[in-house]
């Protein structure tokens, strides 16, 4: 069954023009001048129950848009979105039980006062029975820590323990879909290693069904089979991390050392990618046997000491991605 | 929005207050000062012509007073929640709020529930009971009843009117000058309204029906002349604090959906 669906969705932010002064704020209240921006547009899809999707996109591309919307904060432009057979901003009240959201950059903690006090409050808040809240949170707070800081004031948390708390708190009431906007933004390695595997328990053993943003591609890689990816809001790919990789071709790393500094290679279809010394990284565009022939034709004529091939990781494939939208667009540019 | 989660989020504010009791006296302290330093002054000025407008020190002193206790219930659910809205607004934060299972208005409301208007309260009630004394009335039950509701009533007047004002930050994000010009409006009605004249005494009640708030229902429990009105009007005063409220709440609801938050 469907979770999520979207139906050519659209969200336009209408930025009305502002005037200074009393006299500015009455003329702005009249005049109403504004400009418009386009977030989302024209997005449809579906998700269904107990999986976990990556919403991925470059900076602006209105992923924290979209999530808005399937929360019910704000109010679509055009098309449609339903959240559990439900429209999100017309049903919030009976939506926001079943869904948990979490923002990496806003908290919705009490600043002043212990977690635990947070944690009380949620609990009248969605009315969650005495012994199932007891068990969430003792499962929440085994898995993800929470104990040594339980009793401290939130201010006084680091943001990894804050961010935690914020995803203890939002699956205390037993949500069916966990939406998070960028949770691990911020964190160390540790901390989003934690986060990652606690979430991807909560998919698969849980079945609670997740959304996620994110601008770092492990946390797909461990907790999404499926991406989404946006581009300047529309959607630009809907699939697994496989498809899209035989789709943008297969990408090579190779790392090569070398005993002396070869200088700039004279060899076609390779890009330098990193340099570290005498270790250097190379982007190559092959499939696999060709890439290993080229090596081997370094090797003849550079002085090699070691070489080893990676194949692309999903960041290097996004970025192609990503780069290959700008190369679209600006060749769009110069026609238009 | 429950009488339970209320008294949570009441406990939990006291809790936090009191991480700050020192602030949070010393600032009771200076409010109860300085509207002492109000009543001080409207007292000195009273003295040199007897009465205004027909009326003496101790039905003014009462006629503040209400003004005052019903600012401090109203403002106590509103004012620091409605002129903050604007910056939760900017800032994205009221985001949180339309997440949570419970109606959004009620939860800003008693979420930012203040319990610094104890100072206000308590010097406002406290001349209101000596100027009642003084006055030496002779009220049947009718009478008190109807100050209570009027007090009620006022306090939703006030509170409803600061919920237009906070619903602006939706629509035309900037709230903080229609907040001043309230707050001047609210400065004439300290004194009885046939003082400033028909022009603004037909502001206060019709326009921003402030004049309900003391002026009407005062007027009448003393038996003070209200000017323009008709004498069947202090039977609006139990009215216009529900009407202004309902009006400012489905006002902030409406501008609510056009809350566009801030990127992110
Ligand atoms: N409240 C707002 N008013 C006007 N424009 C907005 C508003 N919020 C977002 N935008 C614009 O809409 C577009 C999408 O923003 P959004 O925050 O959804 O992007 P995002 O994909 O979450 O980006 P990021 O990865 O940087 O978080 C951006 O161009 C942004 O400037
Ligand atoms: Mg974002």
């Amino acid at each position: 069954m469907d979770i999520i669906a979207a139906n050519h969705l659209t969200k336009s932010y209408r930025q009305y023009r502002r005037f200074p002064g009393l006299i500015g704020s009455v003329r702005s209240l009249f005049t109403r001048q504004f400009t418009e921006e386009t977030a989302v547009n024209d997005i449809s899809f579906t998700i269904g129950e107990g999986e976990a999707v990556g919403y991925l996109g470059p900076n602006g591309a209105g992923k924290s848009t979209m999530i808005k919307m399937m929360t019910g904060i704000l109010v679509p432009t055009a098309g449609d979105i339903r959240v559990l057979g439900a429209v999100p901003h017309e049903a919030r009240k009976t939506n926001a039980r079943q869904i948990g959201v979490v923002f990496g950059q806003r908290s919705q903690l009490w600043w002043d006062l212990p977690v635990t006090d947070s944690f009380d409050l949620h609990k009248t808040i969605y009315q969650i029975p005495e012994t199932k809240f007891k068990q969430n949170l003792q499962m929440c707070m085994e898995l993800l820590s929470i104990h040594e800081f339980v009793e401290k004031p939130v201010r006084q948390l680091s943001l990894g323990q804050r961010m935690r708390v914020e995803i203890a708190m939002a699956l205390l009431h037993e949500p069916r879909i966990l939406f998070l906007d960028e949770p691990t933004i911020g964190l160390d390695v540790m901390a989003k290693d934690q986060i990652r595997h606690f979430l991807r328990m909560v998919n698969r053993e849980r079945k609670v069904t997740i959304l996620l943003t994110t601008h770092d591609m492990k946390d797909i890689e461990e907790i999404c089979p499926r991406m989404i990816v946006v581009n300047k809001g529309t959607l630009v790919y809907d699939g697994s991390v496989e498809e899209l990789r035989a789709r943008l071709g297969n990408e090579r790393r190779v790392v090569i050392d070398f005993r002396e500094d070869p200088g700039p290679l004279d060899m076609p279809g390779i890009t330098l990618l990193q340099e570290e010394g005498l270790r250097k990284t190379y982007l190559v565009s092959r499939s696999e046997s060709t890439v290993f022939e080229l090596v081997s034709r370094i090797a003849a004529r550079y002085p090699v000491e070691d070489a080893s091939i990676e194949s692309a990781d999903i960041e290097s494939v996004i970025r192609r991605l990503y780069r290959q939208l700008a190369d679209e667009e600006s060749i769009g540019r110069q026609i238009g | 929005m429950t009488f339970q989660l209320f008294g949570q989020l009441v406990r939990l504010l006291m809790k936090e207050k009191m991480q700050y009791r020192g602030d949070f006296l010393l600032s009771a302290v200076a409010q109860i000062i300085s509207y002492a330093g109000d009543y001080i002054v409207i007292y000195l000025f009273i003295k040199r012509f007897d009465t205004l407008a027909g009326w003496n020190w101790p039905e003014i002193a009462l006629l503040y007073s209400i003004g005052l206790f019903t600012y401090a219930l109203g403002a106590s659910f509103s004012f620091v929640q409605m002129s903050q809205l604007e910056g939760q607004v900017r800032q994205g934060t009221f985001d949180t709020l339309l997440i949570k299972p419970v109606n959004p208005y009620l939860y800003l409301v008693s979420r930012g529930f203040n319990l610094a208007y104890i100072a206000h309260i308590t010097i406002s009630g406290s001349v209101l009971v000596w100027a009642m004394l003084q006055l030496n009335l002779h009220w049947t039950w009718i009478q008190y009843i109807y100050l209570l509701i009027a007090i009620i009533s006022g306090s939703m007047i006030h509170a409803g009117i600061m919920t237009m004002i906070g619903a602006m930050s939706f629509i035309w994000v900037r709230s903080s000058y229609l907040f001043s010009l309230f707050f001047q409006l609210k400065n004439f009605i300290s004194y009885p309204l046939p003082v400033f004249g028909t022009v603004v005494q037909l502001l206060l009640t019709v326009v921003v029906p402030l004049g309900f708030v003391n002026f009407y229902p005062a007027a009448y429990l003393l038996d003070n002349d209200t000017a323009l009105m008709p004498a069947w009007a202090m039977w609006l005063v139990p009215l216009a604090g529900p009407i202004v409220y309902g009006l400012g709440y489905r006002f902030w609801m409406f501008g609510a959906n056009k809350y566009q938050g801030a990127g992110g």
